[in-house]
């Protein structure tokens, strides 16, 4: 059996035309046509062949043929060098004995493109003459003139990856194959983890955290604002139901409102039992329209229960407000209640929700789009259980590729969520964002193993005696920050003192009681306390004290800095 | 004895959930620095020293992974205690070869197109660096056959993987690769097959038996001369979609950094004018000169000190102590940012008093040119000046589907 099965009627696919240019197909049709580069070719001969196959399209263009042996100008062996071009002149029309008709002749006669080159070698009176290099390219070049290869492929998230750099390196923020490989081993994603995924690249980081999950544990493709996350590439693939069920897409402030629920009641009792009145609101919600996920008919009614829920879910927030950890919820709902446009507290200069306006998604909707109001989950509804476990336990992975949030500003506002011992990756373009939230997790010792790295790529071309680096090459793969959680020391009382006094420098906006309170907090006391510790941490390149506020709130500490060479 | 593996953990039952909490026979990455981690299998009455004190693993079992513990008997030490991964494992293994890192591994897991469920061949094992990744990809259905020569090496992987919880998914076998291929039986059953070896083109043959269509292949040589022998037989035994790449991470060292804004222009001191060929004369004025400059510079900070200080007001003595030591912290700073300008301010005066040997006018006051503040804080990073240039070389190629 072929490593990636066979090809059936409605697959997605990725069409690689010469081994040069990829495409998608989508839902492929038995009895359909689809376009090879300038030809329109027949769907058919497709259908139940293995992935992976190659074809040729026919010189009429109009039909494609299974090639069952490799085409043997993969690498051709060059014993003579002897030979040299000098007695050559190279006008390749008069050498060429085959005229245009002739050829045109050949072509519509649906002689295959191969044997047309071949023709065109015996026919060229110079073509014994040259040497063997020389040879081989002319053979090169008129098979890419005369011969199509296509070959279907089975699309992974590779594959789709691949497609983007390749079609719309802009509009996944020029996230490399690479890079998302690095990223998803950095972020330790395998089956069983439970990630989440804050991204802007089209679905990409999602879809390929889906693959390595095969069927078991938890991806949660996370929304911050009105916009919903990105699903595309997920769309793209050949997922089956079980592979599919690890998906589950939330905003961003429902689990926080319910982690914030959670931790206050340590409720885990209350939500295995019959979902009373004091369980998080939002996984009522879930428990709702998960039962009816695919009923089309009960859609509306789901979508009624999940409104409800939600309300509720805002009410009890709401109380809670004093108490707790809501706090960090409530701010990130303020930010997206304020239309969009204005950035939380603590969301910095440019990472305003609505930045990525110009990348703005089109989101396929089917009749699965039904995630728009409510504030609730989206099309693909969590299960109660996944639900339970993310937060109850928290995300033990973290994928973020958001480049327009600012990765401090989004850090902050989902690190509630992760675990101790989370692993995390984010991805941005540009290298400097990236330090200043490496700069502002060291300050804050809620994470170690901190490393800010720049993926480099670089194809070779190998062939005999003509081996070298490709003449050009991608620039940059871009950056990943990563690091592991760690769980925050305790807040002494010196440091309570601090988040005191922060809080009423900033008008209460940011930091919440001064009781055991939520990560942020502890967070930045434990950067205010950390100062000149002289710990394992300070065995590091530099000492420093806390965010410097250049870009960030009003509120962050500005001391002045130690450099310790 | 099982925790490596999210999909090995036991399923969650109750309150807390058992996989994120220490337990007997974990394994747990003490972390004291990025450079400074060891793996440390937990036992009843195992302890760990390091040199900020003495900690008995007992007293690990319950914490969260994450957590930081202080050493016991009132030490002030303290570690992190991180859940273990691939990744961190390839730092803290210990070395009987060479070995693949992140960069490669990634690539590797990545191309090979392994995901769970996957069959997949590897020679050598060597320091089973890259065999926990491959077995982190196929979990927790799929299989790795690894295999590796050196009788040695194949014990102590086997022993690793055996306290990783691995062998449902693992298995490690002594064999000559180079020499035998891999062994028939597993013919036709695999979906990638990734050598590390001195001559992997001797086992293309071998591994094309044992793909299945469109299998992916992978070959890492530190040498051309390798690639391109490896290649030449890839394309000989029914391999398409043959591509050599070159992968490497480049690290970021970040720092703060305080600039100075401000512009200072000094003018020749006089002393300079009146012996011009006089070096020590010269020096002295430079000196001059740069205490002048350092002077004002410490000023200018302060300066820059109040202002800020409107806001650090409250928080100052809120800190107490700690404030006191970052203030002397930043005294050295200062201190130091007077030591470059007045550093620049001497190297200027020498050459102005170069040029102008033979002007006898009177001296007056340095020149400041000032900006904003008189300093700003910058966060930055550039690459680290030790850096990796070269691991090797990544084949990787695809059977051909014939039928
Ligand atoms: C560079 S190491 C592999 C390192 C491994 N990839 C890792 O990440 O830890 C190469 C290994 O191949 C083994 N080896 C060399 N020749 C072999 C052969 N003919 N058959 C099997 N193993 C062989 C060596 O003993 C060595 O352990």
């Amino acid at each position: 059996m072929a490593a990636d099965g066979v090809i059936c009627d409605g697959d997605h696919l990725v069409l690689d035309v010469n081994g040069e240019k990829l495409s998608f197909v989508q839902k492929l049709k038995a009895n359909g046509t689809m376009r090879v580069g300038k030809y329109t070719v027949s769907t058919a001969p497709l259908i139940g062949a293995p992935f992976g196959a190659l074809f040729e399209v026919t010189a009429d263009g109009k039909s494609l043929q299974r090639v069952l042996l490799p085409p043997a100008d993969e690498i051709t062996r060059i014993t003579d060098t002897e030979r040299d071009n000098s007695n050559l002149f190279d006008r390749n029309t008069e050498n060429q004995k085959l005229t245009q008709e002739q050829i045109e002749e050949l072509k519509k006669s649906g002689k295959a493109g191969s044997e047309i080159v071949d023709l065109l070698c015996s026919n060229s009176a110079t073509f014994e003459k040259k040497t063997e290099f020389a040879q081989d390219k002319y053979k090169r070049r008129k098979a890419k003139k005369y011969i199509t290869y296509l070959t279907p492929r089975k699309p992974t998230a590779r594959m789709i990856s691949e497609a983007y750099y390749d079609k719309c390196p802009e509009r996944v923020w020029n996230l490399r194959h690479d890079t998302l490989a690095v990223m998803l081993s950095l972020g330790n994603v395998a089956a069983g983890a439970k990630v989440l995924v804050v991204e802007h690249c089209l679905g990409l980081v999602t879809a390929a955290a889906v693959e390595r999950l095969g069927g078991q544990g938890a991806v949660c493709a996370t929304q911050l604002d009105e916009r919903a996350a990105p699903l595309d590439a997920v769309r793209l693939m050949n997922l089956d139901p079980q592979q599919r069920s690890v998906l589950f897409t939330a905003y961003a402030s429902s689990l926080l409102k319910d982690k914030a629920a959670v931790e206050r009641c340590e409720g885990l009792a209350a939500m295995t039992t019959a979902v009373p009145a004091a369980a998080p609101a939002t996984i009522a919600a879930a428990a709702v329209t998960g039962a009816s996920e695919a009923a089309g008919e009960q859609a509306a009614q789901a979508d009624d229960g999940k409104q409800q829920a939600e309300e509720a879910a805002g009410a009890g927030g709401e109380e809670a407000k004093s108490a707790d950890a809501a706090e960090e919820a409530m701010e990130v709902d303020a930010a997206t209640a304020a239309s969009g446009s204005a950035a939380g507290p603590d969301a910095g200069a440019g990472a305003g929700p609505s930045a990525g306006g110009q990348q703005q998604e089109r989101q396929p909707r089917g009749g699965d789009g039904r995630d728009g109001g409510g504030g609730g989950y989206g099309s693909f509804m969590p299960r109660p259980e996944a639900l339970c476990s993310v937060l109850v336990s928290g995300f033990d992975c973290c994928l973020l590729a958001h480049p327009k949030m600012h990765p401090t500003a989004l850090l902050d506002a989902i690190w509630p969520l992760l675990a101790p011992s989370a692993t995390f990756a984010v991805y941005s373009p540009w290298a400097q964002p990236l330090a200043e939230a490496l700069a502002h997790l060291q300050g804050s010792r809620n994470a170690v193993m901190l490393q800010l790295q720049e993926s480099w790529l670089r194809p070779h071309q190998v062939l005999p005696a003509r081996t070298h680096p490709h003449m050009t090459c991608s620039g940059s793969g871009g950056y990943l920050l990563s690091g592991i959680k760690v769980v925050p020391p305790e807040a002494t009382p010196l440091a309570a003192a601090l988040v005191q006094h922060l809080k009423s420098a900033s008008g209460g906006a940011a930091a919440g009681g001064s009781g055991a309170g939520p990560a942020v907090e502890a967070k930045e006391a434990a950067g205010g306390e950390g100062e000149g510790q002289g710990d394992g941490e300070g065995r590091g390149r530099w000492q420093v004290s806390l965010w410097s506020g250049q870009d960030f709130g009003s509120w962050c500490l500005c001391l002045h800095v130690h450099c310790s060479r | 004895m099982s925790n490596f593996l999210a999909c090995n953990a036991p399923v969650e039952d109750g309150a807390s959930s058992s996989s994120t909490t220490i337990k007997q026979g974990d394994c747990v990455i003490v972390y004291e620095g990025i450079n400074s981690m060891k793996a440390v299998y937990i036992t009843p009455k195992g302890r760990f020293e390091n040199r900020f004190g003495v900690f008995r693993h007992q007293s690990w079992v319950g914490k969260p992974f994450g957590s930081k513990v202080i050493a016991d008997g009132g030490g002030k030490g303290w570690v992190y205690l991180l859940r273990p991964t691939p990744e961190l494992w390839t730092q803290v293994l210990r070395h009987r070869t060479q070995i693949l890192y992140l960069a490669d591994i990634s690539m590797v897991v990545m191309q090979l197109d392994l995901r769970p469920g996957s069959v997949v061949l590897e020679s050598g094992t060597g320091s089973g660096s890259l065999t926990h990744s491959l077995v982190r990809a196929v979990a927790p259905t799929g299989h790795v056959h690894t295999f590796e020569f050196h009788a040695g090496r194949v014990e102590d992987a086997a022993a690793e993987f055996q306290q990783h919880g691995l062998t449902q998914l693992v298995t490690v076998k002594q064999r000559d690769i180079m020499e035998n291929g891999f062994p028939d039986t597993l013919h036709g059953q695999a979906d990638a097959v990734f050598l590390d070896l001195p001559g992997p083109w001797k086992v293309v043959a071998s591994a094309a038996a044992c793909l299945r269509p469109n299998g992916r292949f992978c070959g890492f040589s530190p040498c051309i001369e390798q690639v391109q022998r490896t290649s030449e037989a890839l394309s000989a035994n029914g391999f398409t979609d043959i591509l050599t790449y070159e992968c490497l991470l480049r690290e970021y060292e970040v720092h703060r950094e305080t600039l100075t804004t401000t512009v200072r222009l000094a003018d020749m001191p006089a002393a300079k004018r009146q012996r011009p060929n006089n070096r020590a004369a010269a020096q002295q004025a430079a000196e001059a000169t740069a205490a002048a400059a350092a002077e004002a510079a410490v000023a200018e900070a302060e300066k820059a000190d109040a202002e800020a200080g409107a806001e650090e007001k409250g928080e100052a003595e809120a800190k107490g102590e700690e404030k006191a030591e970052a203030t002397a912290a930043e005294g050295e700073a200062r201190a130091e940012a007077a030591e470059v300008e007045a550093g620049a301010a001497a190297g200027g005066a020498e050459g102005k008093a170069k040029e102008e040997e033979k002007d006898e006018g009177p001296m007056p006051p340095p020149k400041r040119v000032s900006l904003l503040p008189a300093c700003v804080q910058t966060v930055s990073c550039r690459p680290s000046l030790e850096a990796r240039g070269h691991t090797g070389y990544l084949i990787f190629a695809r059977k051909f589907v014939c039928g």
